[in-house]
């Protein structure tokens, strides 16, 4: 079988390959093996997660292969080199966490055009440390305070959802600036207490789709860790379940969007597919 | 008879050739001993390269020679090339460039006999760091051998540093003084003055030391 010298970036650095690579053969049957080969052999590949693989064949002027076809069919001979390489490589002083925050505003202007009634942005103050994204929610019902058996609600509110110099590792948050009587609520600074398991890949629709559900009393966690205030945690228990007072009713947020007759969610995470390196492995 | 004088003239050019350098090596304690010998024209052509692409990040690849001392487990490096990529896109804080330069370098690097070193990028007045950008899209995809460097610049503080992998994968990318060094280029070349001041984990350019009018202080 005719025998091609290859070369990959790998976890140990660039490394050579001779590879045996039949006439027959589409090029990216042939990627598609011999990544699983290197896998097995704990050479794993970099660069699968962050861009499209480029075959290149050699020579002063490198040209890209066609993957669809046949080495011999674009004319390349046994023993010419062939390259592994990413499309597309990156540098900046901004960082991942930048771009991050970028693609949540993007999510949160689209998420906005989706439910004018319910989401107003006010604005955006951008830092270093801790970026801000400031919204008002609306006809997002909440109980703003109770005294005996009076019981004053609130439908609008302004958040203030922070990134912090840690993002996405750790979790947007949330505050909310007017009182709300809520056990996941702190009264002091309005902390919203939104995750008990944190991914980061949560996103602010997940935030905010999570702050209605607060509000309304639909979501509640009374576990010590999260629970910012006692007295709405025993109002709940006492009064606010028995007696059926909460859950209140609200409209949730429309988190898709309809474009040329199809629905497609406002949030990528929910149609992530398999990524390459979990169908090669 | 008349007797003929001779005349003698000195010339300046040296039968054996010193080239200037700036020598930085990784700190004490370090998992990874590395030294590098960079070539003061390195530093010029990248200066210039980060000052033509101002107020744009920018960056390019680094070629040169390797060295592995199996006895002290160290590496020695030497620097003696900058090859400017092309980006494909700049802005002040992000450039990006694709494969064609990828392969432009290693063709180069093969016809060259050289080994790839590493590779320099920009930080416009941002400082000296890696972030998870350079990391993860660049340094751990092309440059995951153990002796391959990063070298960042911040050309308008004329502050630049070393990022060394201490493991496999293993790799400090945070702003440290032990790291870091001044890049002076005067504007008009040559004649750069004697360098005194040296960090104790990275020594200046030997006092003669003179590129196109680039001056290296190490500073902590």
């Amino acid at each position: 079988m005719p025998q091609y010298q290859v070369y990959f970036d790998t976890l140990e650095g660039e490394r050579r390959y001779d590879v045996d690579i039949g006439d027959d053969e589409s090029l990216e049957q042939v990627l598609r093996d011999v990544l699983v080969e290197l896998s097995e052999r704990g050479h794993m590949m970099r660069g699968l997660s962050t861009g499209d693989l480029k075959v290149i064949w050699g020579g002063r002027e490198g040209r890209e292969l066609d993957l669809s076809r046949t080495l011999a069919e674009q004319g390349v001979r046994p023993n010419d080199v062939l390259r592994v390489l990413v499309e597309i490589y990156e540098g900046g002083g901004r960082g991942l966490r930048a771009d991050r925050i970028d693609k949540e505003w993007t999510l949160l202007e689209r998420l906005a055009a989706a439910n004018p009634r319910f989401i107003e942005i006010v604005g955006r103050s951008p830092s270093p440390l801790e970026d801000v994204f400031h919204v008002r929610l609306h006809e997002s019902p909440a109980i703003a305070g109770v005294q005996g058996d009076r019981i004053a609600t609130r439908e609008d509110h302004t958040l203030r959802l922070a990134f912090t110099r840690f993002f996405p590792e750790v979790p947007i948050d949330c505050y909310v600036t007017e009182p709300i009587f809520h056990p996941n609520v702190k009264p002091e600074t309005g902390f919203v207490c939104l995750w008990e398991q944190a991914s980061p890949r949560d996103t602010l629709i997940q935030a905010l789709a999570r702050t209605q559900a607060i509000f309304a009393y639909r979501m509640i966690n009374t576990g010590a860790p999260h629970l910012m205030n006692k007295d709405a945690g025993t109002w709940y228990a006492a009064v606010g379940a028995p007696r059926r007072i909460v859950p209140l009713t609200w409209d949730e947020l429309k988190v898709y969007e309809v474009r040329q007759g199809q629905v497609a969610w406002i949030d990528p995470g929910r149609q992530l597919r398999s990524a390459p390196r979990a169908r090669l492995t | 008879m008349e007797t003929l004088k001779r005349r003698i003239r000195e010339s300046s050019e040296r039968v054996n050739p010193i080239v200037p350098i700036h020598f930085w090596q990784s700190p004490a304690g370090a998992a990874a001993e590395i030294q590098l010998l960079t070539h003061l024209e390195v530093y010029s052509a990248m200066h210039q390269h980060a000052v033509d692409s101002l107020p744009n990040e920018t960056g390019g690849f680094l070629l040169g020679r390797v060295g592995f001392d199996a006895l002290r487990g160290s590496w020695h490096v030497e620097i003696d090339e900058a090859l400017p990529v092309e980006p494909q896109a700049q802005d002040p804080v992000h450039f990006s460039f694709t494969w064609r330069e990828v392969d432009r370098v290693r063709n180069h690097r093969a016809a060259q006999a050289k080994a790839l070193i590493g590779w320099y990028h920009t930080h416009p007045d941002l400082g000296i760091f890696l972030s998870e950008t350079d990391l993860e899209k660049t340094h751990r995809v092309l440059f995951a051998e153990p002796f391959q460097v990063a070298l960042v610049y911040d050309p308008v503080r004329g502050r630049a540093g070393y990022f060394f992998w201490e493991g496999p994968q293993i790799i400090d990318a945070s702003q440290a003084s032990w790291r870091e060094f001044e890049i002076a280029i005067a504007d008009e070349a040559p004649a750069a003055e004697p360098v005194d001041a040296a960090a104790p984990e990275s020594a200046a350019a030997p006092a003669t030391a003179e590129a196109d009018g680039v001056d290296v202080t190490g500073t902590a």
